[in-house]
């Protein structure tokens, strides 16, 4: 049993927040800063950017969060930000993309024959995903790897439901693509799948 | 990660992966799926400092905070400074109005209820013309009984323009 309601608990957090309550800010923070974090990081790839793209979704949220509307969950819309923000970073900079593992990342298996078939897929997946139209690229990324739903996604991304599902249809069938050619080939290389995914 | 598997009825797919290609493709789409949670790898929530990026988000939104909390105040700091000066000024204005209004010879704050003649007599009487008596011997009374010309103080008796008015007045009465 809840002693207190979160909806009614987050509205006052907000109002708070919308006084200039620091303490609120912090808590409002702390509640909502892992799922950014993980949502940014899908985007970006890379910690420290994916950090400092929270710090910049926190800000922009409380730079326009006389506009919010109390009663309606914070946590969507300070993740719309985020997909918004994220995907705007990814145009303005070109993502460096290096073949070491990236930083906070899980462990891989020792096996090196196995890691390296991987770490060739992985790279013909991800040149995929990046040659991809960035909305599309950014629903499989939230809806396959952050297991959001595609109304939760297509909320975030400004796109309808229907609009996700056909997004992911199509990204599916791209990348269902090359990782055919892939098994096909027992490797290959990326910039081939990749030219022929695009 | 989280995630509504499947509670949306059909918007995200099981874990197991069947989408919307249906149960026929489960199989591709858990494997593509598991190929590229491989390929873009999750980060560890351990490897992140969370306490040191909640503090940071919370230093760089100290000024913005600061400043919402100046503007709430602001509101009240204006109307205290205002109602400061502007209760003594208003109240002032309010007595010298009720000081200098009887004797500033408006017709209506002056002349006794006379019916729609008085201000027209009482014009009359203050450019010398003959309407002071058809007004009666009520239109132009003062409270202290004096004649009518405190009321007509606001008309110059040598102005033609307040003759020629007086004089259409006064054939308009005879009328």
């Amino acid at each position: 049993m809840r002693d207190r309601d979160p909806a009614a608990d987050e509205r006052a957090l907000v109002a708070r927040v919308q006084a200039g309550d620091g303490a609120a800010f912090d808590e409002l923070v702390r509640r909502h800063v892992r799922r950014a974090f993980s949502i940014a990081y899908r985007l970006l790839e890379n910690r420290a950017d994916a950090e400092d793209l929270v710090q910049d979704a926190f800000l922009a949220a409380l730079e326009g969060i006389d506009g919010f509307e109390l009663g309606r969950p914070f946590g969507p819309w300070l993740c719309r930000i985020v997909v918004n923000r994220g995907l705007n970073a990814r145009q303005a900079r070109s993502l460096r993309r290096t073949d070491a593992v990236p930083d906070g990342v899980a462990a891989r298996t020792p096996d090196p024959g196995r890691e390296a078939e991987r770490a060739e897929l992985a790279a013909a997946l991800a040149v995929a995903l990046d040659a991809m139209d960035e909305r599309r690229a950014a629903a499989v990324r939230l809806c396959e790897l952050e297991g959001l739903t595609s109304a939760e996604a297509g909320a975030m991304l400004g796109l309808a439901d229907g609009t996700v599902r056909w997004h992911l249809h199509e990204a599916r069938a791209e990348l269902g693509g090359v990782l055919a050619r892939f098994r096909r080939t027992g490797g290959g290389r990326p910039g081939e799948d990749a030219e022929e995914a695009s | 990660m989280t995630g509504e598997h499947g509670a949306d009825g059909g918007g995200r797919d099981a874990p197991g992966g069947h989408g919307i290609h249906g149960s026929g493709e489960a199989g591709a789409d858990g494997t593509l799926r598991d190929a590229l949670r491989e390929a873009l790898p999750e980060p560890v929530a351990e490897a992140v400092e969370w306490d040191r990026l909640v503090l940071r988000i919370g230093n760089a939104a100290a000024p913005a905070l600061a400043a919402r909390r100046t503007a709430a105040a602001a509101w009240w700091r204006h109307a205290a400074r205002w109602s400061r000066v502007g209760i003594p000024l208003a109240a002032a204005a309010a007595l010298a109005l009720a000081a200098v209004l009887p004797r500033t010879g408006t017709p209506g704050a002056t002349l006794p209820a006379a019916g729609p003649t008085a201000p027209a007599s009482g014009v009359a009487a203050g450019a010398g013309g003959a309407g002071a008596a058809a007004a009666g011997p009520s239109a132009g009374s003062s409270p202290n009984g004096a004649s009518s010309e405190p009321t007509l103080a606001y008309l110059d008796a040598g102005d033609p323009g307040a003759a020629l008015l007086a004089a259409a007045l006064d054939g308009t009465e005879e009328d």
